[in-house]
Protein backbone atom coordinates (compact mmCIF):
# COMPACT_ATOMS: atom_id res chain seq x y z
CA UNK A 1 0.00 0.00 0.00
CA UNK A 2 1.54 3.24 -0.99
CA UNK A 3 1.69 6.73 0.95
CA UNK A 4 -0.86 7.91 -1.55
CA UNK A 5 -3.67 5.77 -0.90
CA UNK A 6 -2.74 5.24 2.60
CA UNK A 7 -3.28 8.90 3.42
CA UNK A 8 -6.79 8.78 2.47
CA UNK A 9 -7.44 5.77 4.02
CA UNK A 10 -6.21 6.69 7.31
CA UNK A 11 -7.92 10.44 7.50
CA UNK A 12 -11.25 8.51 6.57
CA UNK A 13 -10.65 6.73 9.49
CA UNK A 14 -10.12 9.33 11.85
CA UNK A 15 -13.33 11.73 10.18
CA UNK A 16 -15.30 8.35 11.36
CA UNK A 17 -13.94 7.81 14.56
CA UNK A 18 -14.31 11.17 15.80
CA UNK A 19 -17.86 12.01 14.52
CA UNK A 20 -19.35 8.71 14.95
CA UNK A 21 -18.45 8.23 18.60
CA UNK A 22 -21.68 9.27 20.17
CA UNK A 23 -23.55 7.03 17.58
CA UNK A 24 -21.49 3.66 18.84
CA UNK A 25 -21.89 4.57 22.01
CA UNK A 26 -26.12 4.48 21.74
CA UNK A 27 -26.08 1.71 19.07
CA UNK A 28 -24.64 -0.85 21.75
CA UNK A 29 -26.68 0.56 24.38
CA UNK A 30 -27.94 -2.13 26.42
CA UNK A 31 -31.21 -2.77 28.79
CA UNK A 32 -31.03 0.14 31.34
CA UNK A 33 -33.54 1.70 33.90
CA UNK A 34 -33.44 5.09 35.91
CA UNK A 35 -36.16 5.15 38.38
CA UNK A 36 -37.03 7.58 41.40
CA UNK A 37 -39.48 7.72 44.46
CA UNK A 38 -41.61 10.11 43.62
CA UNK A 39 -43.13 9.19 47.36
CA UNK A 40 -43.55 6.13 49.52
CA UNK A 41 -45.75 4.18 47.65
CA UNK A 42 -44.70 5.45 44.00
CA UNK A 43 -41.84 5.15 41.74
CA UNK A 44 -41.62 6.17 38.36
CA UNK A 45 -39.07 5.16 35.72
CA UNK A 46 -38.05 5.29 32.61
CA UNK A 47 -36.21 2.37 30.36
CA UNK A 48 -34.04 2.04 27.10
CA UNK A 49 -33.08 -0.80 25.12
CA UNK A 50 -35.24 -3.35 27.22
CA UNK A 51 -38.46 -5.76 26.64
CA UNK A 52 -41.10 -4.56 28.14
CA UNK A 53 -41.07 -6.96 30.89
CA UNK A 54 -37.38 -7.05 31.29
CA UNK A 55 -37.40 -3.52 31.34
CA UNK A 56 -40.66 -3.53 33.94
CA UNK A 57 -38.24 -6.26 36.09
CA UNK A 58 -35.55 -4.30 36.33
CA UNK A 59 -37.51 -0.94 37.24
CA UNK A 60 -38.71 -3.34 40.12
CA UNK A 61 -35.66 -4.09 41.19
CA UNK A 62 -34.44 0.10 40.51
CA UNK A 63 -37.43 1.33 42.82
CA UNK A 64 -37.00 -1.55 45.52
CA UNK A 65 -33.45 0.01 45.86
CA UNK A 66 -34.01 3.63 45.83
CA UNK A 67 -36.89 2.78 48.56
CA UNK A 68 -34.53 0.80 50.73
CA UNK A 69 -31.71 3.81 50.29
CA UNK A 70 -34.14 6.81 50.86
CA UNK A 71 -36.16 4.94 53.60
CA UNK A 72 -39.92 5.56 54.41
CA UNK A 73 -40.50 8.79 53.36
CA UNK A 74 -44.60 8.96 53.65
CA UNK A 75 -46.91 8.08 51.43
CA UNK A 76 -48.31 10.29 48.39
CA UNK A 77 -50.25 13.01 49.57
CA UNK A 78 -53.75 13.84 47.76
CA UNK A 79 -51.84 16.45 46.23
CA UNK A 80 -50.04 14.80 43.81
CA UNK A 81 -52.12 11.31 43.30
CA UNK B 1 12.31 13.64 -1.26
CA UNK B 2 11.34 10.78 1.95
CA UNK B 3 11.78 13.84 4.66
CA UNK B 4 8.93 15.76 2.46
CA UNK B 5 6.97 13.39 2.24
CA UNK B 6 6.97 12.45 5.88
CA UNK B 7 6.42 15.93 6.67
CA UNK B 8 3.55 16.00 4.51
CA UNK B 9 1.62 12.87 5.99
CA UNK B 10 2.42 14.26 9.26
CA UNK B 11 0.86 17.71 8.09
CA UNK B 12 -2.16 15.67 6.50
CA UNK B 13 -2.67 13.56 9.65
CA UNK B 14 -2.92 16.69 12.05
CA UNK B 15 -5.48 18.29 9.95
CA UNK B 16 -7.26 15.68 9.82
CA UNK B 17 -7.40 14.80 13.24
CA UNK B 18 -7.95 18.85 14.04
CA UNK B 19 -10.96 18.62 11.83
CA UNK B 20 -12.00 15.78 13.19
CA UNK B 21 -11.46 16.92 17.42
CA UNK B 22 -13.39 19.77 15.97
CA UNK B 23 -16.23 18.34 14.69
CA UNK B 24 -16.40 15.76 17.77
CA UNK B 25 -16.68 19.07 19.95
CA UNK B 26 -18.95 20.45 17.89
CA UNK B 27 -21.28 17.67 17.96
CA UNK B 28 -20.89 16.69 21.69
CA UNK B 29 -22.02 20.88 21.96
CA UNK B 30 -25.15 19.94 20.39
CA UNK B 31 -26.30 16.91 21.70
CA UNK B 32 -25.92 18.35 25.16
CA UNK B 33 -27.44 21.47 24.28
CA UNK B 34 -30.52 22.71 26.21
CA UNK B 35 -32.28 26.14 25.58
CA UNK B 36 -32.65 27.56 28.79
CA UNK B 37 -36.69 27.86 30.02
CA UNK B 38 -38.67 30.55 28.77
CA UNK B 39 -40.36 32.73 31.24
CA UNK B 40 -41.81 34.66 28.84
CA UNK B 41 -45.50 36.04 29.26
CA UNK B 42 -46.52 33.83 26.56
CA UNK B 43 -45.87 30.07 28.86
CA UNK B 44 -48.65 30.82 30.67
CA UNK B 45 -51.11 31.40 27.75
CA UNK B 46 -49.79 28.11 26.35
CA UNK B 47 -50.38 26.56 29.28
CA UNK B 48 -53.56 27.94 29.34
CA UNK B 49 -54.47 26.70 25.92
CA UNK B 50 -53.05 23.07 26.62
CA UNK B 51 -55.37 22.46 29.63
CA UNK B 52 -58.35 24.00 27.76
CA UNK B 53 -57.49 21.45 24.44
CA UNK B 54 -59.43 18.65 23.78
CA UNK B 55 -57.58 15.45 25.33
CA UNK B 56 -56.73 12.44 22.90
CA UNK B 57 -56.40 9.17 23.11
CA UNK B 58 -53.43 7.02 23.83
CA UNK B 59 -53.46 3.52 22.53
CA UNK B 60 -54.49 0.82 25.14
CA UNK B 61 -52.98 -2.72 24.48
CA UNK B 62 -54.22 -5.13 26.88
CA UNK B 63 -54.11 -9.20 26.97
CA UNK B 64 -57.25 -11.37 27.79
CA UNK B 65 -55.78 -12.76 31.15
CA UNK B 66 -55.28 -9.16 32.41
CA UNK B 67 -57.27 -8.19 35.79
CA UNK B 68 -57.80 -5.01 35.10
CA UNK B 69 -59.69 -3.14 31.82
CA UNK B 70 -58.87 0.62 30.98
CA UNK B 71 -61.30 2.22 30.20
CA UNK B 72 -59.79 5.28 28.95
CA UNK B 73 -56.14 6.57 28.36
CA UNK B 74 -56.07 10.31 27.83
CA UNK B 75 -53.22 12.57 26.74
CA UNK B 76 -52.72 16.07 26.06
CA UNK B 77 -50.38 17.04 22.64
CA UNK B 78 -48.35 19.99 21.77
CA UNK B 79 -46.26 21.01 18.95
CA UNK B 80 -42.59 20.35 19.82
CA UNK B 81 -42.08 24.17 19.78
CA UNK B 82 -44.26 24.41 22.60
CA UNK B 83 -42.48 21.82 24.23
CA UNK B 84 -39.29 23.90 24.21
CA UNK B 85 -41.17 26.77 24.88
CA UNK B 86 -42.32 24.97 27.83
CA UNK B 87 -39.94 22.63 29.22
CA UNK B 88 -36.74 24.76 27.94
CA UNK B 89 -35.41 21.15 26.52
CA UNK B 90 -35.43 20.72 22.59
CA UNK B 91 -37.06 17.38 20.65
CA UNK B 92 -36.89 16.57 16.89
CA UNK B 93 -40.64 15.49 17.50
CA UNK B 94 -43.12 17.68 15.38
CA UNK B 95 -46.02 16.83 18.04
CA UNK B 96 -45.01 15.45 21.80
CA UNK B 97 -47.70 13.78 23.95
CA UNK B 98 -48.26 14.23 27.46
CA UNK B 99 -48.06 10.92 30.54
CA UNK B 100 -51.49 9.78 29.97
CA UNK B 101 -54.18 9.82 32.39
CA UNK B 102 -55.64 6.42 33.08
CA UNK B 103 -58.88 5.20 34.12
CA UNK B 104 -59.23 1.25 34.82
CA UNK B 105 -61.56 -1.22 36.24
CA UNK B 106 -60.40 -3.66 38.64
CA UNK B 107 -61.81 -6.38 36.99
CA UNK B 108 -60.46 -9.72 38.68
CA UNK B 109 -62.36 -11.10 42.14
CA UNK B 110 -59.83 -9.50 44.46
CA UNK B 111 -58.66 -6.73 45.80
CA UNK B 112 -55.83 -4.77 43.95
CA UNK B 113 -52.77 -3.15 46.54
CA UNK B 114 -50.24 -2.11 43.49
CA UNK B 115 -49.84 -1.89 39.96
CA UNK B 116 -47.01 -0.93 37.28
CA UNK B 117 -48.60 1.55 34.53
CA UNK B 118 -46.51 1.36 31.48
CA UNK B 119 -46.63 3.45 28.25
CA UNK B 120 -43.70 1.80 25.55
CA UNK B 121 -42.38 2.97 22.16
CA UNK B 122 -41.58 -1.03 20.70
CA UNK B 123 -39.38 0.52 17.86
CA UNK B 124 -37.00 2.02 20.15
CA UNK B 125 -37.55 -0.49 22.95
CA UNK B 126 -38.07 2.39 25.62
CA UNK B 127 -40.58 2.58 28.81
CA UNK B 128 -41.84 4.86 30.90
CA UNK B 129 -44.16 3.87 33.57
CA UNK B 130 -44.70 4.35 37.47
CA UNK B 131 -44.96 1.43 40.13
CA UNK B 132 -48.15 2.31 42.41
CA UNK B 133 -47.83 -0.08 45.82
CA UNK B 134 -50.25 0.55 49.26
CA UNK B 135 -53.28 1.07 47.69
CA UNK B 136 -56.62 -0.74 47.81
CA UNK B 137 -58.98 -1.37 44.29
CA UNK B 138 -61.60 -3.48 45.94
CA UNK B 139 -62.91 -5.48 42.80
CA UNK B 140 -65.61 -4.05 40.59
CA UNK B 141 -63.93 -0.35 41.29
CA UNK B 142 -62.64 1.59 39.48
CA UNK B 143 -59.47 3.62 39.55
CA UNK B 144 -57.37 7.40 37.55
CA UNK B 145 -54.40 7.71 37.28
CA UNK B 146 -54.06 11.63 36.85
CA UNK B 147 -51.17 12.81 35.09
CA UNK B 148 -49.14 14.43 37.99
CA UNK B 149 -48.93 10.81 39.16
CA UNK B 150 -45.99 11.01 36.68
CA UNK B 151 -44.15 13.66 38.34
CA UNK B 152 -42.71 14.68 41.63
CA UNK B 153 -43.87 17.36 43.69
CA UNK B 154 -42.01 20.01 45.56
CA UNK B 155 -42.15 20.92 49.11
CA UNK B 156 -41.86 24.83 49.72
CA UNK B 157 -41.48 26.82 52.56
CA UNK B 158 -41.84 30.78 53.08
CA UNK B 159 -41.00 32.94 55.82
CA UNK B 160 -42.23 36.21 56.67
CA UNK B 161 -40.91 39.07 58.54
CA UNK B 162 -42.35 37.61 61.79
CA UNK B 163 -40.67 34.52 61.25
CA UNK B 164 -43.94 32.84 59.99
CA UNK B 165 -42.97 30.12 57.79
CA UNK B 166 -45.74 28.62 55.30
CA UNK B 167 -44.85 24.74 54.40
CA UNK B 168 -46.62 23.89 50.97
CA UNK B 169 -46.30 21.13 48.79
CA UNK B 170 -46.58 22.36 45.07
CA UNK B 171 -47.09 19.47 42.48
CA UNK B 172 -44.85 19.94 39.23
CA UNK B 173 -46.82 20.48 36.18
CA UNK B 174 -46.50 21.32 32.46
CA UNK B 175 -43.51 23.27 32.58
CA UNK B 176 -41.68 19.89 33.82
CA UNK B 177 -40.24 17.81 31.01
CA UNK B 178 -41.38 15.32 32.86
CA UNK B 179 -45.22 16.15 31.96
CA UNK B 180 -44.49 14.96 28.73
CA UNK B 181 -43.21 11.82 26.49
CA UNK B 182 -40.51 12.82 24.39
CA UNK B 183 -39.15 9.89 23.15
CA UNK B 184 -41.47 8.64 20.36
CA UNK B 185 -45.14 10.47 19.17
CA UNK B 186 -48.41 8.85 20.70
CA UNK B 187 -48.85 7.05 17.20
CA UNK B 188 -46.12 4.99 18.07
CA UNK B 189 -46.76 4.55 21.64
CA UNK B 190 -49.31 2.52 23.81
CA UNK B 191 -50.01 1.94 27.45
CA UNK B 192 -50.74 -1.04 29.59
CA UNK B 193 -51.59 -2.15 32.87
CA UNK B 194 -48.17 -4.54 32.96
CA UNK B 195 -47.96 -5.84 36.58
CA UNK B 196 -50.40 -6.36 39.68
CA UNK B 197 -50.27 -7.37 43.35
CA UNK B 198 -53.68 -8.61 45.27
CA UNK B 199 -54.39 -8.29 48.42
CA UNK B 200 -53.65 -11.92 48.90
CA UNK B 201 -50.30 -11.86 48.31
CA UNK B 202 -50.32 -13.22 44.41
CA UNK B 203 -49.55 -11.26 41.63
CA UNK B 204 -49.75 -10.99 37.76
CA UNK B 205 -47.83 -9.74 35.47
CA UNK B 206 -48.23 -9.26 31.67
CA UNK B 207 -46.77 -12.09 28.93
CA UNK B 208 -44.73 -10.44 26.22
CA UNK B 209 -45.54 -11.41 22.70
CA UNK B 210 -48.44 -10.32 20.41
CA UNK B 211 -48.98 -6.44 21.01
CA UNK B 212 -47.02 -6.40 23.99
CA UNK B 213 -42.76 -5.88 22.77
Amino acid sequence: MTKRTLLPLISLLLAVLFTAGPAVKTAFARCGCVCAMLCDNRCEYQCSGCGAVDGMDTALRCCQQAQDAIGDTGPCTPENF
Amino acid sequence: MHILNRRRVAIAIGVMALVGAVTFGLTLKTTSQQLHSSSSPGTSNTVQQIENSVDQPMRVVETADSPVHILSAKVKEISGSDFTKLTGQKTSLATVSSVPEVQFLNSSTKAITGFVVLIRDPRSKTSRGIIQTKILIPQGETYIVQRRAFLRGEWTSSADQNGQVTTKFAPRDMDSEKYWISFANRSELFVTVAHVSFQDGTTWTVKEGGEIQ
